[in-house]
């Protein structure tokens, strides 16, 4: 069977017309090939059969498509939210109970309180906080008092003096009128040497007072104030400004008091024999600087001497060593030591 | 295309493709829900709106109908999502169990809620012959249950 397109004839098999059923039936199809299918279906049964079912199919689907929405559907349809909008009305903050509010709240500000803390550089923000100069309080350390035997090495207990309470002390090379007090408080003074110090450390006996000792403690300090004014205006300022200033006594510093005769040729015996033992001037006067009532000798010693001098020193005659706190700080196996050596003549 | 129309042809394609009142419900509204948020943001035309409107049923069918039990969902009564003038569906589950996936909702685009091929093919990414083929052979298939 020719079809034609146009002018031109086209072959039309039954696959095919079967195939452009659909179309033929939607008016698809171009004017040759509606011709082509009309011809062929009035040759062929089977084909009117399946045109039949294709048109039933058709209204059947049809009148499916004309099938009404059951109105509760449509309503529930129109008033419905979306799944991710019922959960937020769910969520919403007005709707939660309160309990979870107040917990919500809760667990917020614990959160937020220590992010805050942790993160907050509080060594900076103390460094900001702007705070009063403390004086510095140093606590004097308790002196240990010393026991020297007489020239015959007689040793007599003494009781240790009574541990201050926090003293505020001033930088003095020399010392200061609250040692003084502290001295005059504590009655220290009969003493031992280091060495029978640490033997009888459990003594509780206290010996006579010498209130001319007293008194040689206080001379002793206002030769050393001599011994400043004699420094240049440089040093005096120097000094004057440390003073000034509150340093903590880290140090130590050894003062030895003796009453000898024969002061002068001590003097150089006991100068020769610092020497002797690595000892050097430490203030600005000379070692064994000869003033008229007794020889003053300011010095640095190495540690591991002291012993063998206070020996040699304990030859001559009583001595008496304290050991006070001093803001100076030596090198590691030296100390200073003041020592002053009276003139029993002049005492006399 | 009004809102309604909308929503019915939604409503229907879900019904008849899924053929379960839960999993049709949960798939209208779904859908609804996304195209609401896709004609907000631009306008579009009664062509563009259809492809779109396929494009959606064709991506929330595929994610719901992976629930529809093996057995096919089918129950003896209508479905509740219709009005109870009775339509006899078993032509149609019959149809449905028995053919292709994509011939089957070929017919139910086309035939049923009666969008058109132009639209249908954009929807789908394809061409109009293709949809017209599916058609085709959708529609032979469900006019032989139809004896």
């Amino acid at each position: 069977m020719d079809m034609n397109l146009g002018n031109q004839k086209r072959k039309l098999t039954k696959f095919l017309c079967r195939e452009m059923l659909y179309d033929y039936i939607q008016g698809h199809l171009d004017k040759a090939r509606d011709e082509a299918v009309r011809e062929y279906l009035e040759n062929d049964e089977d084909l009117r059969d399946e045109l039949e079912n294709l048109k039933l199919a058709i209204q059947y689907s049809k009148e499916l498509g004309h099938a009404e929405l059951d109105e509760s559907f449509l309503k529930e349809i129109v008033e419905s939210k979306s799944y991710f909008a019922q959960m937020a009305d769910q969520l919403a903050w007005r709707n939660l109970p309160e309990y979870v509010k107040w917990g919500l709240e809760a667990f917020t500000i614990a959160v937020s309180v220590s992010i805050f803390s942790i993160f907050v550089p509080w060594e900076r923000v103390m460094d900001w906080i702007p705070r009063e100069k403390e004086p510095a309080i140093v606590k004097e350390a308790p002196r240990p008092v010393l026991v020297v035997g007489q020239k015959n090495n007689q040793s007599e207990t003494v009781k240790e003096p009574s541990e201050e309470s926090n003293v505020e002390a001033k930088v003095d090379e020399v010392g200061t009128q609250q040692e003084n007090q502290n001295v005059k408080e504590k009655e220290p003074l009969v003493v031992s040497s280091e060495k029978d110090f640490a033997e009888n450390n459990n003594a509780n006996v206290v010996t006579t007072v010498e209130k001319n000792e007293l008194s040689q403690i206080q001379k002793l300090k206002e030769d050393q104030q001599e011994e400043e004014e004699e420094l240049t205006e440089k040093n005096t300022k120097k000094k004057a400004k440390l003073i000034g200033t509150k340093k903590a006594l880290k140090g130590e510093l050894y003062r030895a008091f003796m009453t000898l005769d024969k002061i002068d040729l001590v003097t150089d015996e006991i100068r020769e024999k610092i020497i002797n033992f690595g000892g050097e001037k430490a203030g600005k006067v000379r070692l064994g600087w000869r003033k008229k009532d007794g020889s003053y000798f300011h010095f640095t010693f190495p540690e591991k001497n002291f012993e063998d001098l206070e020996q040699f020193l304990k030859s001559y005659g009583a001595i008496r060593v304290y050991k006070d706190p001093h803001w100076r700080v030596m090198p590691e196996g030296q100390i200073r030591i003041i020592l002053w050596v009276e003139d029993s003549e002049h005492k006399k | 295309m009004s809102n309604e129309a909308q929503i019915k042809s939604v409503a229907l394609f879900f019904s008849f493709a899924l053929m379960d009142d839960q999993l049709a419900r949960q798939a209208t509204l779904a859908t609804l829900y996304r195209l609401k948020k896709k004609l907000e943001k631009e306008k579009l035309n009664d062509i563009e709106t259809q492809s779109l409107i396929v494009e959606l049923m064709m991506k929330f069918w595929l994610r719901y109908q992976k629930y529809i039990p093996k057995s096919g969902g089918m129950y003896s009564g209508g479905l509740n999502t219709l009005k109870n003038d009775y339509t006899d569906l078993g032509p149609w589950r019959e149809f449905k169990r028995m053919t292709d996936d994509n011939e089957f909702l070929a017919v139910l685009w086309s035939q049923v809620i009666g969008f058109s091929d132009e639209a249908i093919a954009k929807g789908l990414n394809t061409t109009i012959g293709t949809v017209r083929h599916r058609v085709s052979r959708g529609l032979r298939l469900l006019g032989e249950r139809m004896i």
